[in-house]
């Protein structure tokens, strides 16, 4: 592995082609710029066993390749190395390719017609972003976990999962899509947390007339001992997984107690949908003996690469 | 009522099409139940008789978009319509199977096939 990289350290572009003439016209190209060290691959296969081994600041690839093409990379590489940059190098004027080149995952595209005026100026631009992302994942590699106190606030719930989003991405705890995931399960927990942990709201509640229910939300997010409660949640990140325990301060619930949802009986109630997607979601559900806190578990995705 | 936050209503026909607005701040149920009134208003306004839910614009949802979805289906299976979900993404689509709801509902690609199966 390269070592850690400073923001004002060389910065290793790996160039992608099969034609060693293409290779050449960019590698030539891009030695004009400073601080920009070259590396070679001829095809998208080559450029994954190198990566492995050393990873560069930004992967830029021809798009028609042999056994690996632009569009496969790209995938792969945000897939096993969500740091890296792609500059898709697409043929000329075919602005449909471009879409799809940022469709996929690229962080830009170059026509092989404008390399000489467009290439220097789009790595550079690239390179910029990608080096204070990868100085902010080192400061994330850092990071063991974080512990939020929040006030007993409905709004505060998609601004925690905003973040823990980011979290989970700059930790890379897992890739994009169990990322996703995970944040399904840490939504419901959250929003059992408010509502029937501090409101102490019956989901039964939601079975009857609407109004009704959203009054008793609304009266009760204002009274007291349910208004003072807050919702507290410790994350915690090691080698082998991610822990996220979130307590309420309500009396508790009985798990055990909620209907099956996916019994047909019950697919139009409410109630326990959202400890189903929990227990689907997350390697491990635990709760507490008094049912105010849960613990949701994701095992580390060991196919993820540190990434840079 | 405030101005829609999380649902763009259209009517196409006999079908009201509920497409989910991207919202980067995220669902609030509270606020997402305000707009399910709003939702079953129009249904009964337009005397459309049945109902799309477009997902196009979201990653993933929870159970607070799945109550909705069956509020409106309930609504609609009164009348005797049809309902159908289109755009779902990846995810989108193992929370519905998870919670069966791939089993009573048409999930369609696109708002077209949708509507195409709502009609038919």
């Amino acid at each position: 592995m390269l070592p850690p990289m400073d923001y004002r350290m060389m910065a290793t572009v790996l160039i992608v082609d099969d034609s060693p003439v293409d290779r050449r016209l960019v590698g030539g190209l891009l030695a004009k710029a400073p601080n920009i060290e070259i590396a070679y691959a001829g095809d998208g296969e080559e450029a994954l066993e190198l990566m492995g081994k050393v990873c560069p600041t930004l992967v830029l690839t021809d798009m028609i390749m042999p056994n690996m093409d632009g569009f496969e990379l790209t995938a792969e590489v945000n897939k096993r190395f969500p740091l890296v940059p792609v500059i898709l190098m697409t043929g000329k004027g075919n602005e449909e390719i471009a879409v799809r080149a940022l469709q996929t995952g690229a962080a830009s595209y170059v026509p092989k017609s404008a390399l000489a005026s467009l290439l220097v100026d789009t790595v550079e631009n690239v390179l910029s972003v990608a080096q204070e992302e990868q100085v902010q994942g080192r400061l994330m590699d850092c990071m063991t976990g974080c512990q939020f106190v929040i006030e007993n606030d409905a709004t505060m719930i998609p601004a925690l999962i905003k973040y823990m989003r980011t979290f989970i991405r700059k930790t890379r705890l897992c890739d994009e899509t169990n990322g996703i995931r995970t944040c399904v399960a840490l939504e419901e927990a959250l929003n059992n947390a408010f509502y029937h942990g501090n409101l102490e709201l019956d989901s039964k509640a939601r079975e009857g007339d609407r109004a009704t229910y959203r009054a008793l939300v609304d009266q009760r997010s204002r009274m007291n001992p349910y208004r003072q409660r807050k919702i507290f949640i410790d994350v915690a990140v090691t080698a082998s997984e991610g822990r996220f325990r979130i307590r309420d301060e309500g009396p508790g619930f009985d798990p055990t107690c909620l209907p099956d949802p996916t019994d047909p009986a019950n697919l139009e109630k409410p109630s326990g949908r959202g400890l189903l997607l929990m227990r689907t979601f997350m390697d491990d559900v635990l709760f507490n003996q008094n049912g105010n806190e849960v613990t949701l578990v994701k095992r580390i995705d060991t196919t993820m690469s540190p990434g840079a | 009522m405030s101005s829609p936050k999380f649902f763009r209503v259209e009517r196409n026909d006999h079908a009201l099409i509920i497409s989910a607005i991207a919202n980067t701040h995220g669902l609030v149920e509270d606020e997402v139940r305000d707009e399910c009134d709003s939702l079953l208003e129009q249904l009964e306004e337009n005397e459309s008789k049945h109902a799309i839910i477009d997902l196009e614009a979201l990653d993933y949802f929870g159970s607070i978009m799945l109550e909705l979805m069956v509020v409106v289906w309930k609504a609609v299976n009164k009348s005797g319509g049809k309902f159908a979900v289109c755009g779902v993404s990846k995810v989108g689509l193992e929370i519905l199977k998870t919670a069966k709801f791939d089993t009573i509902w048409p999930i369609l690609d696109t708002q077209e096939a949708a509507i195409e199966n709502v009609n038919s």
